[in-house]
């Protein structure tokens, strides 16, 4: 398994522009995604090449060394045509879980961006909370880390090429995590 | 007669509600199902080395399980012998031995009670270190697969799971074996523990209705059951419940029909290695080999053959459970296979699996409906089927002629009755000659015991 490592910060802060674009987007995404809108981001913002992970890491001493079992389990691993079949399942109108629908809110907040040296690309560092509320008694808050990384595609607009989800609350309280972080 | 003792009406497959909400019935569950019955711990696979552990749940008891020198495996109770505190807080490792942050009392790694800070200082009375290690449990390996058991007078691993082998040496042992990638994804789910078992042991029925958009949506051989726009045909499949309520249900040549973009992968593969089990085991069995199997071990360890997801649900109350997860693989299956196999099931049996969540609102919607009184008082209905169960020749267990059925239901809530009215194992074993016959009715039972005679 590719480890989902915390890089260490480019030298190269993106400029108040560059990262005022960057913070629109995800602003955007968190609309899209929280207005039923997923088929316009999918086709609107993500890369064609996107890889999409949310990885949770199994509890261990700092101290242990000795144990070499892989220590990362991958809640999503998904490639453009996963994520295609994902919004397809929420546009089926046949998926009973999300009829009545659900409302949910993104709060992303933290937000850092900084320029790759090589090649254009834009990493982008951000905290979310986000709150599903469904059916009449459920309201569960998900928490976590994101690592993005940004290309332009050929009209110059951002896409998402990388989005790699630190998810720290080892036993997820919120029974699923059947929605786009 | 205890109000516990008519839960279940083995003869008309049916259960009352109350089942999946009553906190009296919850507790006798874990007095007399979780700390008796063999419970999953862990795969080989997971601690190969001395030292390694990996910490988890029996019932709602904390286990650290261990590797020994020896190579054996122990498994002991998460909970200090002076005040309790936890001894352990990772997940997994490797660890010469186990100190409890609150005093320092220190264990080794078999459990045995090593160091009490100041012993010769402060302990005027004497201690015997030798009586005060944590509290142990059996521990038996099937194939490779760990579990633990709190009765001393249960029966061993290889009894308790019975004619269930049969089943399970298709792909545990014919294969070459298999290991379990971890680490195990965790969820919380509200519901009661027995919900996503028993529909593991026998619950084939659902899966063209509740799974209708992830069917229609992820192409493979099983997408036309999508909506319930067909039925299987005839002769697609059977499900096969056993003594102490294992059960399995069998669709056959499914294979891997919902794991998305590694279907053809793993066909290949299978494809590959069918005669190898075929001379194994026989044209039969191999069939199983390439088949979709779904089933539950009692009580609360379920797995999906082709799917590759094995699964245990730890009860936290009666509305709520944790869900373990982890992928299955063949130990000679190359590394990308490997890695293929656990992504496509978590994308569809995981925590963000897009099944998986199908599931977990009915399990959780017919756990939480039953704080109603009136409600509670209800029956639940697991009588497909009924009638038609039979013994056969070749396949052990209890035997239902049809891909989609609740005769493993049926099975699976016999013995759930039986372990909660037995005082001891003992009284279990009193019924081992005789345990089929509420599954079959008494004339069909006879015949299956003349055939058993010739």
């Amino acid at each position: 398994m590719t480890e989902v490592t915390t890089p260490a910060p480019s030298p190269v802060r993106a400029s108040e522009s560059l990262r005022s674009e960057v913070e629109a987007f995800l602003y955007l995404e968190a609309r899209l995604l929280s207005t039923a809108q997923e088929r316009l981001w999918y086709t609107q913002m993500l890369h064609p090449e996107i890889r999409y992970r949310v990885c949770s890491r199994q509890l261990r001493s700092s101290k242990s060394k000795r144990y070499d079992q892989p220590n990362e389990v991958f809640h999503f691993d998904d490639d453009i045509n996963a994520l295609d079949k994902r919004v397809d399942q929420i546009e089926s109108g046949i998926q009973w879980r999300s009829d009545p629908p659900e409302t949910l809110m993104y709060i992303v907040s933290n937000v850092e961006a900084f320029e790759d040296e090589q090649g254009g690309d834009v990493r982008v560092y951000s905290n979310v909370i986000m709150i599903r509320d469904r059916r009449v008694y459920e309201s569960d808050q998900y928490h976590y880390r994101r690592e993005d990384v940004m290309r332009r595609g050929d009209d110059g607009a951002l896409r998402l090429l990388e989005r790699n989800v630190v998810y720290g609350q080892r036993m997820v309280q919120g029974k699923n995590l059947l929605f786009f972080l | 007669m205890s109000k516990f003792e008519t839960l279940v009406d083995m003869r008309n497959g049916t259960q009352q509600k109350s089942v999946f909400y009553d906190r009296d019935i919850y507790e006798l569950e874990l007095e007399r199902i979780f700390a008796r019955c063999w419970l999953f711990l862990t795969h080989e696979s997971a601690i190969p080395n001395f030292g390694d552990f990996v910490t988890t749940k029996m019932g709602e008891d904390e286990v650290i399980v261990a590797r020994q020198k020896d190579g054996s495996i122990k498994a002991f109770i998460n909970s200090c012998q002076h005040r309790g505190t936890q001894v352990c807080p990772a997940e997994a490792g490797n660890a010469k031995g186990f100190v409890c942050s609150y005093h320092g009392w220190s264990y080794g790694i078999d459990g045995k009670l090593e160091n009490m800070p100041f012993e010769k200082e402060l302990y005027k009375c004497k201690v015997d270190k030798s009586k005060h290690g944590l509290v142990q449990a059996r521990v038996e390996s099937y194939h490779g697969f760990v579990y633990g058991c709190f009765d001393d007078d249960a029966p061993s691993l290889e009894d308790y799971l019975g004619e269930m082998k049969w089943y399970l040496d298709v792909w545990m042992d014919a294969t070459g074996g298999v290991e379990l990638i971890g680490p195990p994804s965790r969820s919380i789910l509200n519901c009661n523990w027995k919900t996503p078992t028993e529909n593991f042991a026998g619950d084939a029925y659902h899966v063209g209705w509740t799974h209708a958009a992830g069917l229609k949506v992820m192409p493979g051989p099983l997408s036309v059951l999508s909506g319930n726009a067909v039925l299987p045909p005839t002769g697609a499949g059977l499900q096969v419940t056993t003594r102490h309520g294992h059960g399995v249900g069998i669709l056959y040549d499914a294979g891997p029909a919902l794991m998305s973009d590694m279907i053809e992968e793993i066909f290949a593969w299978q494809a590959r290695k069918k005669p190898v089990i075929e001379k194994k085991l026989g044209a039969l069995r191999a069939r199983f080999y390439g088949s979709h199997l779904n089933s539950s071990i009692f009580p609360n360890n379920s797995f999906l053959w082709g799917t590759n997801t094995f699964k245990m649900w730890a009860p936290r109350g009666p509305g709520q459970i944790e869900a373990f997860t982890w992928a299955i693989v063949e130990k000679d299956m190359p590394a990308d296979l490997k890695e293929g196999i656990t992504r496509v099931m978590h994308r569809t049996f995981g925590t963000a699996g897009m099944f998986e969540a199908d599931d977990s609102d009915n399990m959780e919607t017919m756990t939480h409906v039953n704080r109603g009184f009136v409600t509670r008082k209800g029956k639940m209905n697991s009588q497909m089927g009924l009638g038609g169960d039979r013994v056969d020749p070749d396949l052990p267990g209890v035997v239902g002629d049809s891909a989609i059925g609740e005769t493993s239901y049926r099975g699976y809530y016999r013995f759930y009755q039986e372990i909660l009215n037995a005082k001891t194992w003992d009284d279990v074993r009193a019924n081992n000659a005789d345990w089929f016959v509420p599954l079959l009715g008494e004339q069909t039972a006879e015949e299956a015991r003349k055939a058993a005679a010739a």
